[in-house]
């Protein structure tokens, strides 16, 4: 009987540890103990997830596909391709190629071009029974990535950073719930905002205006934050699905079926350096003051 | 429970944490991630009884907590785990020579911490949908189970190796 309640009170004692974390964490802001608990823990965790991940890596690569058994220099050259085909997407997505050039310089395309990209592997990746979707890249605050920086790979956008440590950052996935995106339909400028469902293939996009054209097949684009952080402009995001447009709502929704495959993620590109802010066009004249992209930032 | 058993246990554990965001979260089986660690806690569980179960909740939930990717709300993964390994150490406490008891119990284990998490979530950060969750379920029942037919051997067998204990002997720490 002695022993029955000793069991009991380790129980209590642990569940009571527990939700104590949890109370703190919730009321503690930025730089209280528990946060920078975790981002010590971080800091050498994500070498060792590295290190680990590049011991397993190989044996992983050499049974499920030989093409990844590469060097440096083949991932070099996946990275122009990625670039390439990441303008080409860019250039190519509108349906009316006559007016490809008026469009590009709407969506900023011409300006995509002096971004700079920093290219990362993806160590880690969240469970999926987590009700969150996060991944680990091997590139930190060294490589002159902070928190809120765009992330995309040749598909199209995959996300934003969030914590970083200096040879890791943490990356919210656009599909993650608390994923939130200032879009427009590529060729038509229409604006809106794209979320996360917690859905790994499917995200909702809301249009401003509920009597705006919406069709299936439309072509979404980021439309661009203050300084390109979180998000730069005209990166692709995903086609619309479906339309639903239900009535005394003052919104028209739709379904998003992201460009991204975010269950095979493995080389991504993070934006560390937007366009120099004269090289970019406003987007409209009577504005250009207040900076229309700004209510965009979550 | 001398240290050497419990530095095993938390080895082992530590192991998992690090391996499941590199290895099994890209497998891609449709559903649930394979979860290794709850199969792990489950298996010390079944072999040392409730208290060991519910430490070893207990460092895991705080080792998730703190490995990216994820940045869950502290404490709420070892309120869960803490929970599972107990129930699962009082569950497995009578021995049993049968083979699938242990895997049944895993299962139920699995099933209880997807809806425990989905619970969790759901109040403290945003609902759920009830559709993500009864996709997970199903899955995470089906893997874990079949984990558990290779890690509950190698649990016991790493267990046995280090000695015997009594039953009195665990619920001593």
């Amino acid at each position: 009987m002695r022993d029955n309640g000793r069991v009991r009170a380790v129980l209590a004692v642990l569940l009571l540890v527990s939700l104590t974390l949890t109370i703190i964490d919730i009321r503690s802001s930025e730089g209280a103990l528990l946060k920078t608990l975790r981002a010590t823990s971080a800091n050498v965790l994500a070498p060792l997830q590295e290190g680990v991940f590049n011991v397993v890596n190989p044996i992983r690569d050499f049974f499920t596909n030989y093409s990844e058994l590469v060097n440096a220099r083949q991932r070099a050259r996946e990275l122009e391709a990625q670039n390439v085909e990441l303008q080409e997407k860019l250039k190519t997505s509108d349906d009316a190629r006559r007016r490809a050039s008026e469009l590009d310089a709407l969506l900023d395309i011409a300006a995509l071009g002096s971004y700079r990209v920093v290219p990362a592997r993806v160590i880690a990746i969240g469970p999926k029974q987590d009700f969150s979707w996060s991944i680990t890249i091997d590139a930190g605050s060294s490589d002159g990535i902070t928190s809120n920086m765009t992330v995309l790979n040749g598909q199209g956008l995959i996300g934003r950073t969030s914590s970083v440590t200096p040879d890791s950052a943490n990356v919210v996935l656009l599909i993650d719930k608390s994923s939130r995106v200032g879009a427009r339909i590529s060729g038509r400028g229409e604006l809106g905002f794209a979320s996360g469902e917690d859905l790994p293939d499917e995200i909702q996009f809301e249009l401003f205006d509920p009597i705006a054209n919406l069709e299936v097949n439309d072509i979404l684009l980021t439309w661009g934050s203050e300084d390109g952080q979180p998000f730069a402009a005209g990166i692709p995001i995903g086609r619309v699905v479906s339309v639903q447009s239900k009535p005394g709502l003052l919104t028209k929704s739709a379904r998003i079926s992201p460009f991204v495959n975010f269950s095979s993620l493995d080389l991504v590109g993070v934006v560390i350096e937007s366009p120099r802010t004269d090289a970019r066009p406003v987007i409209s004249p009577t504005t250009s003051n207040q900076e229309p992209q700004a209510e965009q930032s979550e | 429970m001398n240290l050497l058993r419990w530095l095993v246990v938390i080895l082992s554990i530590f192991i998992a944490v690090i391996l499941q965001p590199i290895l099994l979260t890209r497998l891609n089986f449709p559903g649930a991630t394979v979860d290794l660690i709850l199969v792990l806690i489950c298996a010390w569980a079944i072999a040392k009884g409730p208290i060991v179960g519910a430490s070893a909740g207990f460092i895991a939930g705080l080792l998730i907590d703190l490995t990216p990717p994820t940045e869950p709300i502290m404490g709420l993964n070892s309120f869960a785990l803490v929970l599972i390994g107990f129930v699962v150490g009082l569950l497995g406490v009578k021995p049993s020579k049968s083979f699938f008891r242990p895997l049944l119990i895993v299962a139920f284990a699995s099933v209880v911490l997807i809806m425990l998490k989905a619970a969790l979530t759901s109040i403290f950060e945003s609902p759920v949908a009830f559709s993500r969750v009864s996709e997970l379920l199903f899955t995470q029942a089906i893997y874990t189970s079949l984990l558990a037919v290779f890690v509950i051997p190698l649990v016991t067998w790493l267990d046995r190796k280090l000695g015997p204990t009594s039953r009195a002997d665990e619920l001593r720490l």
